[in-house]
C-alpha cells in the first residue's frame, strides 16, 4: 500500500514536473554556456541597463501597495457611496489588458502630439512638452494606474476584511485619532500582508513585457524580459545570452517566490478572534462623499480615460495626428473587421481561452484536492511546483516551451499548434488556479468526504459527487479568471503563436509594434469588449471574483 | 563542318525546346499539386494594405489561401525563428518576401532556401527578356563565394540611402553633405532604422562606412545618439511627430502614408552620397521543408508574373524590373534614380554584399559596443 502511494507520488510528481518545472529547466539549460554570462554580466551594457531599468520600474511595488492599501482601506472600512461599484471597477481595470490602455495613454502624453501637452503648451508659461510617455515614469504610470494598483487593492482587500473592525473602534472609543488608529492599529495587524502583496507586485513588475515593448523600446529603454526577447530575436539568434539572463532573473524571482510562499505558508493576521469578526464601517459623517469622489477620480482617470482615448484613437486616420486634414476615419473598423486575420485569430482566442479555462479547471482541482486532502508523499513539493509558474515570466515560460517543443520530438508535432498555446496559457495560471481551488477544497468539511466514504463510495466518487458540487462556484471563478487570462496573454504566447494559431491579443500586438496603431486600437477594444462582457456576465450570475480571486 | 554546327544548334534548339517543354509538363504538375495542398504560408513586410492585396489577388487568380505572416518586427525575429524550425525540422513558412540578402545569412546558418531554377516555371516568369536588364533578376553569390546556388528572386530596384528632414525643424539646404549630420544641434535628434539589424538601416550604415568609414559611422550613430528602431514605422513616425528632426532609412511604405497626409517629410540627397541601388523588400525565396511545396512555387510565379509586380510595385512602392509593369504612378518620385547621377553601389550586388558590408558587420559590434 506506503509502494503503492508512493509511486503515485512519483507518478504525479513527475507530470507536474512535465508542465511546470520541463520549461524553466530548458532556460536554465540553456543558460550555461559560460561565454555568455560573461557577456550578460560584464560586458554586454545594454543587458546590464536592462536589468537595472527592471528593478527601477519593479520598485512601483511599495508605492502601489501604500496606495492600493489606502483604497481598499476606505472602500472596505468607510460607508462610501457607490463602493460596490468602486470595488467592481478596480476588478475591471485589473481584468482589462494593459496593451489596449497603454495605446490610450500614447493618445494623451506623448510628447509631441498628445493631448494634454498640447493644451498645456497653450498656456503662456509653458513651452516644452511637460509629459512623455515613452519614459521611464511613463511607463510606470501606466502600469500604476492600469494594473499594479488596482492588484494591490484587490490582493489587500480580503486581509483588510478579515480584520476584526473593532480593534478600530476600540482604539477610537479610547481617544485615539483617525490618523493614529491607521498607524498604531490597523498598518501593524496588516504588515504580513502588504509586505506579500509588494513582494508579489514586485515579481509582477519584473515580468511586465508588452508596455514595456511599446512604449519604452522606441525611446530606447529596454528592461530584462524585452532584452530576453530581443536577443532571441537577434540575427543571428543570441540565445545563449538570452537564456544566461533568463535564468539570472529566475534565479532572482524563484528567490522571492519563495520567501513569498514561506510567507504565507500559515498566514494568520492574528485579528481572527475565537467570536465573530465585526467588519462594520467606520461612521466618518460627510467625508466618505469626499473619499467617494476621490475614489470615482482614479476610477475615471484609470480606465475611463485611457479607454475613451482609445476609442477615439480606433477613429483616427493616423493614430495620434490630430492635426492633419481629415483626422477621423472608419476605416480602420472595416479594415480590421474584412480582415480573414481576424476572423480566425477571433476564433483561436475563444478556443485558447475556453480550451484552457475547461482543462485549466479540471488539473487545478485535482491538483489542489490531491494536495489539501490526501496523504501522497512530497505533497510539499507539489504545492511549491503549482507555484513555480508565478515566478517565471510570460517571455520565459514562452521560450522554455518553444524550445522543448522544437527539440522534443515527440512534442514537435505541436509547434504551431493551438493545443500549445493553451498548454501555455493552463501553466501559466497553475499559481492562481491551484492556489484559489486549494482554498475551495480547504472549505468543505472533511467529514462529508468520510460520510461518502463510509458509505462506500471510493476517492474518485467522492470527489465527483462530493466535492466537485461544493466547490462549484469557485470552480466557475477560476473558469472565468482563466478565460480572462488567455483572452489577453501576450507575453506567454507571443513566441508560440503561429500565423493559423495566431490570437485576438498576438494579432494587437502585432498590430501595435509594427506602427498599425489604429487597427491595434480597434482590436484592443474589441478585446477589451470580450473581457468586460465575460466580467459582468459572470457578476450578473452571482460570481463573487473579487473574494476568489484573493485566495491566490 | 557546317553539317556539323547545324547538327550542333539543331541539338541545342531541342535541347532547349525540351527544357521548355520540361519546365512546362512541370509546372502544370505545380500548378495542380498547389490546387490540392490549397493554401501557402507567406512571409513579408508588414505594411499596410500589401497583406490584402497579395491575398486577394493571389487568391483570385489562384484560389489557393494565402496564410500571411508579417514581419512586424522586422526580418530579424522571423529568421531566428526560422533558423530553430529548420534545424528541428518544423518549417511553417513556405515563402519568404523581403530583402534577399537574407537568403545569404539564413544559409550561413542552415540549408533553408530552395535553388530559384527549380521554382520559376512560368513561361512569362522564366523568360529573361521580361526583366529590365534582360537577365533573370536573381540573387546569387558567385561560383567563389559560399551559397552560391539561386536563392532569391529581386524584382525591383530603386535608390536608397534614404535620409529624411522634418521642415518644420531642418531646413533641407542646411545638408549637403552627410558629414552634416555631425553637427552638434542634431544631436539626440536623428532617428534611424536599427543598423545592427537586417534590413534598410544596416543596409544604409554598410553604404556610409564604405563611403566614409568606420569613425563616420560611430561618430553619427554613438556620437549622435541616434534612435535606433526594429520597424520601418517607428523612425518615420519620429521624424514626421518632430520627436526626431532628421532620419535615416526611411522607407517609402512607411513615410508615404505621412507625406500624403501634409507631414512635413523632405528627402535630401547629399552631394557626397546620393545614395544606393537596391532590392529593398521585393525578394522571394522559396524556404524548404515548408508545408505547401506546389503552392509555394505557385505563389512565388505568380508574384513574379505582371500582375503580382503591378501589387507589388503599388504596395511596397518600389519600382518593378519587369518590363511590362506600368504602374509608374504608383512609386515615389523620390525612389528613381535622378537623371545624371551615378549610383555605382548596388546593395544586393555580391561584390558589395561580400565587400564593405561584410567588412561592415564583422565590424558591427565594435562600432556600436555590443
Amino acid at each position: 500500500m506506503e509502494l503503492r502511494r508512493q509511486s503515485l507520488s512519483l507518478a504525479i510528481l513527475a507530470a507536474l514536473a512535465a508542465i511546470t518545472l520541463a520549461p524553466v529547466g530548458v532556460v536554465a539549460l540553456g543558460g550555461l554556456e559560460a561565454e555568455a554570462w560573461n557577456k550578460i554580466l560584464f560586458e554586454d551594457s545594454e543587458t546590464r541597463q536592462a536589468l537595472g531599468y527592471s528593478v527601477i520600474l519593479a520598485l512601483r511595488a511599495p508605492f502601489a501597495a501604500v496606495i492600493g492599501f489606502i483604497i481598499a482601506w476606505a472602500l472596505i472600512r468607510f460607508p462610501i457611496p457607490g463602493r460596490r461599484f468602486l470595488e467592481f471597477a478596480f476588478w475591471i481595470a485589473f481584468m482589462m489588458p494593459i496593451l489596449p490602455l497603454t495605446l490610450g495613454w500614447t493618445l494623451f502624453l506623448d510628447e509631441h502630439d498628445g493631448l494634454l501637452n498640447q493644451l498645456l503648451m497653450r498656456l503662456p508659461f509653458i513651452e516644452e512638452p511637460v509629459f512623455n510617455i515613452h519614459s521611464i515614469s511613463g511607463i510606470i504610470w501606466v502600469h500604476m494606474t492600469a494594473s499594479t494598483v488596482p492588484v494591490m487593492i484587490i490582493l489587500l482587500g480580503p486581509a483588510i476584511r478579515q480584520m476584526d473592525s473593532s480593534l478600530e473602534e476600540a482604539a477610537r472609543v479610547s481617544g485615539a485619532p483617525a490618523g493614529r488608529v491607521l498607524f498604531d492599529v490597523t498598518i501593524p495587524l496588516l504588515i504580513t500582508a502588504i509586505f506579500t502583496g509588494t513582494i508579489l507586485g514586485f515579481i509582477r513588475g519584473l515580468e511586465a513585457f508588452e508596455v514595456e515593448q511599446l512604449l519604452g523600446a522606441p525611446a530606447g529603454i529596454y528592461v530584462y524580459t524585452t532584452r530576453v526577447f530581443d536577443l532571441a530575436n537577434w540575427q543571428p539568434p543570441r540565445f545563449a545570452e538570452a537564456m544566461a539572463l533568463s535564468t539570472l532573473v529566475l534565479v532572482l524571482l524563484g528567490g522571492l517566490a519563495f520567501a513569498h510562499q514561506r510567507a504565507t505558508r500559515n498566514r494568520s493576521y492574528a485579528t481572527v478572534v475565537g467570536r465573530g469578526m465585526g467588519t462594520q464601517p467606520l461612521s466618518i459623517g460627510r467625508g466618505r462623499y469626499a473619499i467617494s469622489a476621490v475614489l470615482f477620480l482614479i476610477v475615471a482617470v484609470s480606465v475611463l480615460l485611457p479607454g475613451a482615448l482609445l476609442v477615439l484613437g480606433s477613429f483616427m486616420t493616423l493614430f495620434g495626428f490630430f492635426d492633419i486634414p481629415e483626422p477621423f476615419t472608419t476605416a480602420n473598423w472595416r479594415m480590421v473587421l474584412d480582415d480573414q486575420n481576424f476572423g480566425l485569430a477571433a476564433r483561436n482566442s475563444l478556443v485558447i481561452a475556453l480550451g484552457a479555462g475547461l482543462a485549466g479547471v479540471l488539473i487545478y482541482t485535482g491538483l489542489a484536492y490531491l494536495i489539501m486532502r490526501t496523504r501522497l508523499a512530497y505533497r510539499g513539493v507539489l504545492d511549491f511546483m503549482s507555484w513555480l509558474p508565478w515566478c517565471v515570466p510570460g517571455i520565459l515560460l514562452g521560450l522554455g516551451l518553444l524550445a522543448l517543443v522544437l527539440y522534443t520530438p515527440v512534442l514537435s508535432a505541436y509547434y504551431g499548434s493551438l493545443g500549445l498555446l493553451v498548454a501555455a496559457v493552463i501553466i501559466s495560471q497553475f499559481p492562481l488556479g491551484v492556489n484559489m481551488m486549494k482554498t475551495a477544497v480547504g472549505q468543505v468539511g472533511v467529514e462529508l468526504e468520510e460520510a461518502a466514504m463510509v458509505s462506500g463510495a471510493g476517492r474518485l466518487r467522492v470527489f465527483y459527487d462530493v466535492v466537485l458540487p461544493l466547490v462549484r462556484p469557485m470552480l466557475i471563478s477560476v473558469f472565468v479568471l482563466v478565460v480572462i487570462a488567455g483572452l489577453r496573454d501576450i507575453s506567454t504566447l507571443v513566441l508560440l503563436a503561429q500565423p493559423r494559431s495566431l490570437p485576438l491579443s498576438i494579432l494587437l500586438f502585432e498590430y501595435a509594434v509594427s506602427g498599425s496603431k489604429e487597427a491595434a486600437a480597434v482590436v484592443g477594444l474589441i478585446i477589451s469588449a470580450i473581457v468586460l462582457v465575460v466580467a459582468l456576465t459572470a457578476r450578473r450570475l452571482g460570481l463573487d471574483l473579487t473574494s476568489a480571486r484573493s485566495t491566490a | 563542318m557546317r553539317y556539323f554546327i547545324v547538327t550542333i544548334l539543331a541539338g541545342m534548339a531541342l535541347a532547349s525546346q525540351s527544357l521548355a517543354q520540361s519546365a512546362d509538363q512541370r509546372w502544370a504538375e505545380v500548378r495542380a499539386g498547389a490546387r490540392d495542398e490549397g493554401r501557402v504560408v507567406v512571409a513579408g513586410p508588414a505594411f499596410p494594405g500589401l497583406r490584402e492585396a497579395v491575398v486577394n489577388g493571389f487568391q483570385e487568380a489562384t484560389g489557393i489561401t494565402v496564410e500571411w505572416r508579417p514581419l512586424t518586427r522586422g526580418p530579424g525575429p522571423f529568421l531566428a525563428q526560422l533558423i530553430r524550425e529548420v534545424q528541428a525540422d518544423r518549417v511553417q513558412t513556405d515563402v519568404y518576401i523581403g530583402g534577399s540578402t537574407s537568403c545569404y545569412t539564413l544559409n550561413r546558418e542552415v540549408d533553408a532556401t530552395v535553388d530559384m531554377r527549380e521554382v520559376l516555371l512560368a513561361p512569362d516568369v522564366r523568360e529573361p527578356s521580361v526583366w529590365r536588364h534582360d537577365e533573370l533578376p536573381v540573387e546569387r553569390g558567385g561560383p567563389n563565394r559560399p551559397y552560391h546556388h539561386w536563392c532569391a528572386l529581386n524584382t525591383a530596384e530603386w535608390v536608397m540611402g534614404d535620409l529624411f528632414v522634418n521642415t518644420r525643424y531642418v531646413d533641407p539646404a542646411d545638408i549637403t553633405s552627410w558629414k552634416d549630420l555631425l553637427k552638434p544641434e542634431y544631436k539626440g535628434k536623428i532617428s534611424a532604422h536599427d543598423p545592427r539589424h537586417p534590413g534598410g538601416g544596416r543596409g544604409t550604415a554598410a553604404y556610409l562606412y564604405q563611403l566614409f568609414g568606420e569613425d563616420f559611422v560611430r561618430d553619427l550613430f554613438i556620437g549622435q545618439q541616434v534612435k535606433m528602431h526594429r520597424n520601418y514605422t517607428q523612425p518615420a513616425e519620429d521624424v514626421a511627430r518632430g520627436r526626431a528632426w532628421i532620419g535615416i532609412a526611411l522607407v517609402q511604405a512607411a513615410v508615404e502614408p505621412l507625406r500624403q497626409r501634409g507631414l512635413p517629410l523632405q528627402r535630401i540627397y547629399p552631394e557626397d552620397g546620393p545614395g544606393l541601388l537596391t532590392a529593398g523588400f521585393s525578394g522571394v525565396m522559396k524556404l524548404k521543408g515548408g508545408p505547401n511545396r506546389n503552392a509555394g512555387i505557385a505563389f512565388i510565379n505568380w508574384w513574379a508574373s505582371k500582375q503580382g509586380q503591378e501589387i507589388a510595385q503599388c504596395e511596397l512602392l518600389e519600382l518593378s524590373l519587369r518590363k511590362d509593369v506600368d504602374r509608374d504612378d504608383c512609386v515615389p518620385d523620390w525612389t528613381m534614380p535622378r537623371p545624371g547621377v551615378n549610383y555605382p553601389i548596388h546593395s544586393y550586388a555580391p561584390d558589395h554584399y561580400f565587400g564593405h558590408y561584410q567588412r561592415y558587420l564583422d565590424r558591427t559590434t565594435e562600432i556600436f559596443g555590443q
